[in-house]
Formats: C-alpha cells, sequence, structure tokens
C-alpha cells in the first residue's frame, strides 16, 4: 500500500479588505463614472438596455482587481473594457461631450487610477530573494541591525546615488509618459484655430477625419512607448549587457569622441530648443 | 556635473521630441502631410537619442 500524496487543492481565501483596496475602488469608481457613465447619461446613449448592460461590464474586471490585487485586471483589461462602450456609441465621444474641462477631468481620473493602482500593486510583498540575489543594502547595514523599512525597499537615504539617479529616471518617464499621450490629444482635439482650420479644409467630413487623426496618434503614442519609452527599462532589467559591453570596448578604443562630437550635441540642443521657442506659440 | 548630464539630456530631448510630434499632428490637421511626416521622422529620431541617453544613465555606475 502506497500513502497517497497530500493534496495540494485550491483553497479560497476571502479578498483583503482594507484602506488601499477600498481607495482603489473608489479611484476605479471615478474613472467608470467620468468616462463611461456621465457621457452616456449626457448624450442619451444609455436608454437602450444593451448600452446599460454594456455600462456595467467594467466594474466586473475592477472589482475582481480590487478584491484580489490582480495587476492584469486593474491596469489593462479594465481600462480596455471601459472602452467598450465608448466605441459602440458614437456619440459618447463626439465633440459636444468632451471639451477641454471635461477631457482634462477624464484623463485626470485615468491617470489618478492608473498611478494609484500601480503605487497599491507595489505595496504587495515582495518574494523571497533567492540566495543568488544581490542586495541593495550596503555591507555596513548588517552591523546595524534590521532597515525600519518595509521588505523588499530600502529607505531613500540607504540607497547608493546610482540607485536613487535610476529611481528618478523611472518616475521621469513616468511623467512624460503620461504628459506625451495628453499633448498629443490635446493638439488633435482642442486648438480652437487648428479645428476651424479643419473644418475648412474637410467641409462635411469632420467628425470622421478627426476620427482618424485621433486613431493615427494613438498608433503613434502606442509606437512611441513601446519602442522609446519601455525599449530602455526591458534593457536595463536584465543589466543591458550590450551597452555595457559596448561602453567597455569604446573605453579601450584608441578612437574616443573629440570635442566636435559634443559640439554637435550642444547645436543640436539648442536648434532644438530654437525650433520650440520658434514654433510652438 | 557629470553625474546628471546623460539623465538631463535625456529629459531635454524626450521633452523636445514631443514638440515635433506636436508639429507633426497640426500639420497632418492642415492637410500638409509631407510636413507632417517629416518632423514626424524628425521628433524619431531625436527621441531616439533620448532614449540611449536614458540607457547610458541608466548603466552608468559612478
Amino acid at each position: 500500500m502506497t500513502a497517497s500524496p497530500p493534496t495540494a487543492g485550491f483553497r479560497w481565501r476571502p479578498p483583503p479588505l482594507n484602506g488601499p483596496a477600498l481607495m482603489l475602488a473608489l479611484l476605479g469608481v471615478n474613472v467608470w463614472a467620468t468616462m463611461a457613465l456621465v457621457p452616456a447619461l449626457w448624450s442619451g446613449a444609455a436608454r437602450s438596455s444593451t448600452m446599460r448592460v454594456l455600462l456595467l461590464l467594467p466594474l466586473l474586471p475592477l472589482a475582481i482587481g480590487v478584491l484580489w490585487r490582480r495587476a492584469g485586471e486593474l491596469l489593462l483589461v479594465f481600462p480596455m473594457v471601459l472602452l467598450v462602450p465608448l466605441v459602440m456609441d458614437g456619440r459618447m465621444t463626439s465633440s459636444t461631450v468632451y471639451s477641454l474641462r471635461t477631457f482634462a477631468l477624464a484623463a485626470g481620473s485615468l491617470i489618478g487610477f492608473l498611478v494609484g493602482a500601480a503605487v497599491v500593486l507595489a505595496q504587495l510583498d515582495a518574494p523571497a530573494r533567492a540566495a543568488s540575489e544581490r542586495s541593495l543594502r550596503p555591507r555596513q547595514r548588517q552591523q546595524q541591525g534590521p532597515s525600519l523599512a518595509p521588505a523588499g525597499q530600502l529607505a531613500p537615504a540607504e540607497l547608493p546615488e546610482r540607485w536613487r539617479r535610476r529611481f528618478r529616471l523611472y518616475g521621469l518617464l513616468g511623467v512624460l509618459s503620461a504628459i506625451f499621450p495628453l499633448v498629443l490629444v490635446y493638439a488633435a482635439n482642442f486648438i480652437p484655430a487648428e479645428q476651424k482650420n479643419l473644418r475648412e479644409v474637410y467641409p462635411g467630413r469632420v467628425a470622421s477625419i478627426q476620427s482618424l487623426i485621433n486613431l493615427i496618434v494613438f498608433a503613434l503614442w502606442a509606437g512611441i512607448y513601446g519602442v522609446y519609452f519601455l525599449s530602455p527599462l526591458r534593457a536595463h532589467r536584465t543589466g543591458d549587457k550590450e551597452l555595457t559591453r559596448d561602453l567597455a570596448r569604446l573605453k579601450e578604443s584608441p578612437r574616443r569622441p573629440g570635442w566636435i562630437v559634443y559640439l554637435g550635441l550642444v547645436a543640436a540642443l539648442a536648434g532644438l530648443i530654437l525650433f520650440s521657442l520658434l514654433e510652438v506659440r | 556635473m557629470r553625474k546628471g548630464f546623460f539623465e538631463m539630456v535625456a529629459l531635454v530631448l524626450m521633452a523636445g521630441s514631443l514638440a515635433f510630434f506636436y508639429k507633426c499632428v497640426t500639420y497632418l490637421e492642415r492637410r500638409d502631410y509631407v510636413a507632417a511626416i517629416l518632423l514626424a521622422f524628425v521628433g524619431f529620431a531625436i527621441i531616439r537619442v533620448g532614449s540611449e541617453m536614458a540607457r547610458l544613465a541608466l548603466v552608468q555606475k559612478e
């Protein structure tokens, strides 16, 4: 007779309901109300029963994401399902619904939710460190007793300079990735002179052309984000060995960049600033 | 000075490229497609350099 192995079955655990979960739920409901519910009520799109069901649909991934702290549901599925009622009825995204103020409100709600979700998800317990992994703690910390910072984190004063710089860059890329789509959507939809010009250039087709421009803006932003924002971080995650190797080779090479390279860089920056000052008014 | 150099250049270039993309969208609305495409390429070139500077800042040890 052989002993049966212990069953590692599914154990249902009640979802943790605490302050962060409540904050996430409130932020999510705020986004849902700002981007779906209010436009549907305002435009009259909520009269059909199908649309009412579609309006309630985003609350399901939100609830799952909030209760079980699932990043996929919170950061991807919920925003995507939120788009379904907007796509199904064009009245909810028409220019009569979104003025500059209401757009700013909707964008602020969405950014607030995404940042809040990222912060709450980052506060989850860090996985146990493997023996082969190195700690960010300086060696002298071992003699000074345990850190007061939560597990997996270091207090800012303990961080080496290079890690402070890296965290600054992560924040910088995060801020830029919020500013880029806002400015591009503003350029596509809310400059009065350009809107007037659009009506003159495309008489009778303004709505369809504007939708096309918005699609181009979305594709442009998705491409920029994937290629230029995520790629340095993706490479950095594994130590960016290719760049480190190139830098080491350059250090040993007799051909080092001369003053002309730095002059060119300064000239390019000056040209960029001049263009921005002359063109973006 | 050298410590924050790549970081600063990355910020200036990446934020500066936004001006070109902004103008690109406005030229698109004016039906000036050639200007829009040219500006988009300039924007891509600038943001690429900015992205490389960010990579350098991230691997910088000292």
